[in-house]
């Protein structure tokens, strides 16, 4: 997946493939929340540059070319660097080998389960996590409604912004992210108008019903 | 195919005013809608749009009662619109799923269908507006002419008996609006169509005026087009 | 007018038309601003954004979507990042801290500042409510997670978090205009 928003990681592009992508999403969420915790169990040298090994392999399992994972990382490799030098000069270098190394393992293992699970199937996961928030007088069908508005409607934004300000650079205001970002904010709004009155239109009900009648 | 026996009811207004901030938008309206293809024109700010959202119960009369065959808006708002679909000015606005079969399928899902009754239902409406290849699109990567195809099928899919069109073709260059045109005469439905598109209009069975929040004229489009372009000046 | 459109309805759509407006802003290129020289990414300000015009309830949840959207793949972090890794990365508690950021933003706003009758009290609120919420509860998480994730002391993430600070306020005065701007159009947005 590249950096220009062809937004939902559906069909084509970048679907993940590899082993790991055959494994349910909850199974390496709940693997990474072990290893969250057991990255800071490990004190002994070996076993932590072991683990790290497997998540490194875990990575070049997705099959993502490595220019496009370095590309991906690279923030999180200039602060690991950072950290590594600070807490060295600071404390002692064994310490800083430990805290790169259970940071990146961490992140790696991320990686590569973002990697490897579909983003509809990752939607999923987070809909059932939200579920329980029902009791809070959150509504779970209305969020999922909202999430995938807000995926719908996020590149249509996005060229709405990119007008605005084109029309304001001939205006001479190419600064002024006010003139771009009030015009934005008033479209939106009328616009979500609109979206509202077409929700309703279509029979969305946001009291969910208690029984759902098929109809004919 | 699901059978069409499209049971199209009387839909009347009766005395119907809309208040909005103070002024009437609309001003005493009565009308019976009983004809297959009907037509409302007037100029910006006329309140046609308006008077439109007054039959699927969008907007409620300030006083005055809108019936669809023996429901009334302001109480059956949710079995109103099962039987009159509403396609926008702006599909944009109309198509809140990312992906096109999600889209067509929002409406089937709020109706209760799940399964493959959904998706058989989904794949028929793409087929027979001819956008079948669409169906697996990111919605905003479609032209224009296709998202208001996508708007269409999105309501058509809920086999309503009435679909109300505000102002559909403002968005589309000719061929598209010509397309839409086709689809739009070529339906079972009973249309009421908003527009200022004179042309797609000529043959329909009665046309309405709304001038000022009234209306100004009704009756065949030959002599509404008339009226309405003396009213222009 | 008399309106059967629900209030819920609507509510959900502005919460997902403001995620799907700091998103957007994480993703367009990034602007220079007065006198920084470095182009900064105008993510947070949409964070602020969210909660000083749809309130603190709404503000949040619109913060709340883009977040679960980047931890589920989404590339919509500023520079097309997304993913579990970034959220498990040393800047993860900058996105956990927009959720309450969001929220502490709109909380101020809707109560306090832009009840303020004198229009440079209420700039100046609006301002307050924008640092307050946008960058101190934001850094409140941002802070101690850098320091846990990467066993820095809670000094040095601190010292280190500083260089966004410029940034940072020079988004906190564009979104008051903004807010401020908005509300006076819009004065019935915050009812809900």
């Amino acid at each position: 997946m590249t950096g220009t928003p062809g937004l939902v990681p559906a069909a084509g592009a970048g679907s993940p493939s590899g082993p790991l992508a055959a494994i349910p999403a909850g199974y390496k969420f709940g693997f990474l929340f072990v290893a969250g915790i057991g990255v800071y169990l490990l004190s002994d040298l070996v076993a932590q540059i072991v683990v790290f090994a497997v998540a490194v392999l875990a990575v070049l399992l997705t099959r993502v070319p490595v220019i496009s994972l370095l590309r991906m990382t690279t923030g999180l490799l200039i602060i690991v660097g950072v950290v590594f030098v600070t807490t060295g000069l600071k404390t002692s270098w064994a310490a800083a080998t430990t805290a790169c190394l259970r940071l990146l393992t961490l992140c790696l293992f991320a990686y590569a389960i973002s990697l490897t699970t579909r983003f509809s199937e990752m939607l999923a996961l987070f809909e059932a996590a939200l579920r329980p928030t029902r009791r809070l007088g959150l509504n779970p069908e209305q969020m999922s409604l909202a999430l995938a508005m807000t995926v719908r409607f996020i590149p249509e934004i996005r060229n709405r912004y990119l007008e605005i300000r084109e029309a304001q650079f001939a205006r001479g205001l190419q600064n002024s992210p006010v003139a771009v970002i009030v015009p934005l904010i008033v479209r939106t709004l009328e616009a979500a108008q609109e979206i509202s009155a077409a929700i309703d239109a279509r029979c969305y009900d946001s009291e969910p019903p208690t029984d759902r009648r098929a109809v004919r | 195919m699901p059978p069409r026996t499209i049971d199209t009811r009387t839909i009347s207004l009766d005395h119907v005013t809309v208040n909005r901030a103070g002024n009437d938008v609309l001003r005493d309206i009565t009308l019976q809608l009983n004809e297959r293809r009907i037509a409302i024109i007037g100029l910006n700010g006329s309140g046609k749009s308006t008077l439109v959202r007054l039959l699927n119960a969008l907007v409620l009369p300030t006083t005055g009662e809108v019936r669809v065959g023996d429901l009334v808006t302001a109480r059956d708002a949710k079995q109103i619109r099962r039987q009159v679909g509403f396609v926008f000015q702006n599909p944009d606005n109309q198509i809140v799923m990312p992906i096109v079969g999600d889209d067509i399928a929002f409406g089937l899902k709020n109706l209760g269908l799940r399964g493959a009754q959904l998706s058989d239902r989904v794949d028929e409406i793409l087929a027979r507006l001819g956008v079948a290849h669409l169906r697996d699109r990111e919605s905003h990567t479609l032209s224009g002419g296709e998202k208001q195809m996508i708007a269409l099928a999105s309501v058509l899919v809920m086999n309503p008996s009435t679909i109300v069109f505000d102002e559909p073709t403002t968005m589309l260059d000719l061929r598209n609006r010509r397309r839409l045109q086709q689809q739009i005469d070529r339906l079972d439905q009973r249309a009421v169509l908003v527009t200022h598109d004179l042309d797609m209009i000529a043959d329909y069975e009665r046309t309405i005026v709304v001038d000022d929040g009234a209306v100004a004229f009704d009756g065949a489009p030959a002599d509404a087009l008339d009226f309405y372009q003396e009213l222009c000046g | 007018m008399v309106q059967t459109r629900s209030a819920t309805t609507q509510n959900t759509v502005l919460v997902a038309v403001f995620a799907a407006v700091i998103a957007a802003l994480g993703i367009v290129p990034p602007i220079t601003v007065g006198v920084t020289p470095v182009p900064i990414t105008l993510q947070t300000l949409g964070v602020m954004l969210a909660g000083a015009l749809l309130g603190a309830w709404r503000g949040m949840l619109s913060a709340l979507i883009v977040v679960v959207l980047a931890l589920a793949g989404l590339p919509i972090l500023a520079g097309g990042r997304g993913g579990f890794g970034v959220f498990l990365g040393p800047t993860g508690g900058y996105l956990l801290g927009w959720i309450f950021g969001a929220f502490v933003v709109g909380l101020l706003v809707q109560r306090w500042a832009i009840r303020q009758d004198n229009v440079v009290v209420r700039h100046l609120c609006v301002g307050a409510a924008a640092i307050i919420g946008g960058i101190g509860v934001v850094y409140a998480f941002g802070i101690p997670w850098t320091s846990v994730s990467t066993g820095l002391s809670l000094g040095t993430s601190f010292t280190g978090s500083l260089v966004f600070v410029p940034g940072d306020l020079l988004k906190a005065v564009v979104a008051t205009l903004i807010a401020v701007r908005v509300h006076s159009g819009y004065s019935r947005l915050l009812d809900a």
